[in-house]
């Protein structure tokens, strides 16, 4: 390299240098925020309970639940068999919830005897964490509140229209419900 | 006898001129002067985060249940540094702080645009910032007012910031961020 080359060299990182030295020559301070945040989750726990009112041990009933998904089998039912369902859900998280969405029907290889069947009894009332009724709606579950559907069902004889209830039926139900963060919007 | 005169009389020029030298040089060391002394002492430039608050005290803002909580502090030891802590945040939860930083310097100073873990804001909109690096933002952070204003020592500026979590943000999760706010000398900003 000639002198020449040299001395271009120098001068360009010279000035280089100096513009850099420009931007950067001046005074500053920073202050600074730390944050922490912890989300909360959605969780609920539900149980499932049930009295099939008879003298003898004749029809009854299976049932399997896991996470939101319940599915209920009646077997060797008969006319003017009556069955109470009780359903808890429990808020087992920390965030209120609400019903997203919920469906329910027939399982396959069922009969499906709803025509025979007369909902006599559907209860659905809140509790919350104290064991106190929850006032008003029950729309949304809070922490620690639970709700409860009891429903107590008939079978009949008769659909009403004189098909009698078919006999070697047995009726498989299942349901599944969803819930939601309770600020969550849900459209219409 | 003649000859004798006309050789002295050079040597006596000489002679003068050498008297004269050395005089002329003693008054060539006559002299005055006059002394600047110089201290300089350069201004300090500094801040102090001095207020920090959110506005979530109870119910949650914009809802009617206190589920999600957040606290605000500032660090006794060293007001360069405050603290938030938010628990049991959820999808769509907002909430809005709000600082004073005071100019505890001597030197005029201008806020920078803050920064959320070294990704700069934008003033009133909402920026997303992916908190926990999956490539899904986690929240988004919303930077209001503070900037272009000249603070002079003594005087503080007033700044908020939006935090609004997103639906992706994960449950049962935390999450830890970092906003900076620097601030430069009054005369450096272009």
């Amino acid at each position: 390299m000639n002198t020449k080359k040299l001395a271009a060299t120098f001068a360009i990182l010279m000035m280089a240098l100096g513009i850099a030295g420009f931007a950067y020559a001046h005074w500053s301070e920073t202050v600074y925020i730390q944050g922490e945040v912890t989300t909360g989750y959605v969780d609920l726990e539900w149980s499932f309970d049930y009295i099939l009112r008879q003298d003898k041990d004749v029809a009854y009933l299976e049932y399997y639940i896991e996470d939101g998904y319940l599915e209920v089998g009646l077997y060797n039912v008969y006319p003017c068999l009556t069955v109470e369902l009780w359903i808890d859900i429990h808020n087992t998280g920390t965030i209120p919830v609400k019903l997203y969405d919920y469906d329910c029907g027939i399982t396959e290889n069922s009969t499906d005897l709803t025509p025979w069947i007369e909902i006599v009894c559907e209860e659905f009332y809140g509790v919350d964490g104290n064991g106190d009724n929850i006032v008003g709606s029950c729309e949304q579950l809070d922490p620690c509140d639970s709700v409860y559907y009891h429903v107590i069902i008939h079978f009949m004889q008769d659909d009403g229209q004189g098909n009698v209830m078919p006999e070697g039926a047995s009726m498989g139900f299942c349901a599944w419900f969803e819930w939601v963060n309770w600020n969550a919007e849900i459209p219409a | 006898m003649m000859l004798k005169k006309k050789t002295s009389i050079p040597a006596i020029a000489v002679i003068v001129l050498i008297g004269l030298a050395i005089v002329g040089f003693s008054y060539a060391h006559w002299s005055a002067y006059l002394n600047v002394e110089g201290e300089v002492k350069t201004g300090i430039l500094d801040a102090a985060i001095v207020t920090w608050y959110c506005d979530d005290a109870g119910i949650d803002p914009g809802y009617t249940k206190d589920i999600a909580q957040c606290y605000c502090w500032i660090d006794e030891e060293d007001p360069h540094y405050a603290y938030v802590t938010i628990e049991n945040a959820y999808p769509s939860y907002e909430v809005k702080f709000t600082m004073d930083i005071e100019n505890t310097g001597t030197i005029p100073w201008f806020m920078l645009t803050p920064k959320v873990n070294g990704i700069t804001l934008v003033d009133s909109e909402y920026v997303d910032i992916d908190l926990d690096g999956d490539g899904y933002p986690d929240a988004n952070f919303m930077y209001i007012d503070g900037e272009d204003k000249q603070v002079h020592p003594g005087d503080f500026v007033e700044w908020s910031l939006r935090i609004h979590f997103k639906q992706t943000a994960h449950q049962n999760f935390t999450y830890t961020f970092t906003i900076s706010v620097e601030v430069i000398q009054w005369n450096m900003v272009e």
